[in-house]
């Protein structure tokens, strides 16, 4: 695969990082990226990852546009209230970068809907607003061995770790409570937008194979007082889900 | 006999900013009373009013899940205890 004059001009800028070079944006134009979630958390990932030059992303949310959205949704707008999130930001997004491939699913994420929706998938970007949705995610990305880029807000509190599948703790050993959270929960816009980016960053190392990964820790960030902190993860050999890395 | 809770960033504003602190108990729940008597605020960021554990949180003791019988979980001296939020909004 070659890149187009203008594709290497649109991505000088990038291309110019060494470790990714064309090499990476070569990867990068390969692969298809699908993000859980088009809210406050998959807005961002969704403008870096189609600005970056990610060949396909597919959009799954079933939710519509809101007016309580606006405060952190940054890809929907005012005349986009009832509108489908998914077509709300896939329209958007084309604007941005007309030569990334963009498949808008506006269905709920369940098992079932998951198993197809994962085929030919090479990194899926959890950006939930909920728990339940979350197991099902890492379920499925475990069986279909997809690697998961978890991230979770609340408040100006946030968290990501890279989950890869039988190589790093799975998300069912690092929260085996799996407890629901109070909803509607806080959020100022900047926290998602915070954590998005570094989503996107471990997607872009993940996706070209440069860098080191989150992979098996947890960073959280607490925007109230600026603390970042690391901590490592470890694998459950009891996990129902991924036998302690096994599966 | 000497426990070191290491908490949540969320909660260091409650323990004056520490990020975690020594206690004394031989259960993870003797901990984490003691840790509330030390640092009131903290109970109801913890607790339900029930007693039991607030559902996002998640209960480590020296790196691995404590999960089920968290409060239970026998502790000796040395042991860390990790309190780990679940941030579960998107
Ligand atoms: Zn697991």
């Amino acid at each position: 695969m070659q890149l187009s004059e203008e594709e290497l001009v649109r991505y000088n800028r990038q291309i110019l990082f060494s470790s990714f070079g064309e090499k990476g944006q070569k990867r990068l134009k390969q692969t298809h990226v699908l993000i859980a979630g088009v809210g406050g958390l998959g807005s961002p990932v969704a403008i870096y990852l189609a600005c970056a030059g990610v060949g396909k992303l597919t959009l799954v949310d079933s939710d519509s546009v809101e007016l309580s959205n606006f405060n952190r949704q940054i890809l929907h707008w005012e005349d986009d209230i009832g509108e489908k999130k998914v077509f709300s930001a896939a329209r958007k997004l084309k604007k941005l970068n007309s030569t990334v491939e963009i498949n808008p699913v506006a269905v709920k994420i369940t098992p079932e809907s998951l198993e197809g929706l994962l085929e030919g998938v090479d990194l899926v970007t959890d950006c939930m607003d909920n728990m339940e949705t979350r197991f099902i995610l890492n379920e499925g990305c475990i069986r279909k061995d997809v690697p998961l880029i978890h991230g979770g807000i609340h408040g100006l509190i946030g968290e990501i770790t890279t989950i890869i599948p039988g190589k790093t703790p799975c998300f069912e050993c690092i929260f085996p409570r799996g407890a629901e959270r109070q909803k509607p929960f806080p959020v100022f816009g900047a926290t998602p937008a915070l954590i998005a980016s570094l989503q996107v960053m471990e997607a872009i190392k993940l996706l070209t194979g440069f860098g080191q990964l989150l992979a098996g820790k947890m960073l959280y960030v607490n925007g109230e007082d600026m603390e970042f902190v690391t901590i490592t993860l470890q694998k459950n050999e009891a996990c129902k889900i991924c036998g302690g890395g096994k599966r | 006999m000497s426990v070191r809770v290491v908490l949540h960033p969320m909660f260091y504003g409650h323990v004056n900013g520490k990020d975690s602190i020594e206690v004394e108990g031989k259960s993870v729940g003797e901990c984490l009373a003691a840790l509330v008597a030390r640092f009131p605020t903290l109970k109801g960021e913890l607790f339900r009013n029930d007693g039991k554990l607030k559902e996002y949180l998640e209960i480590y003791v020296n790196g691995k899940s404590a999960y089920p019988e968290e409060l239970t979980c026998t502790v000796t001296d040395g042991d860390e205890v990790r309190i780990i939020v679940f941030a579960a909004g998107g």
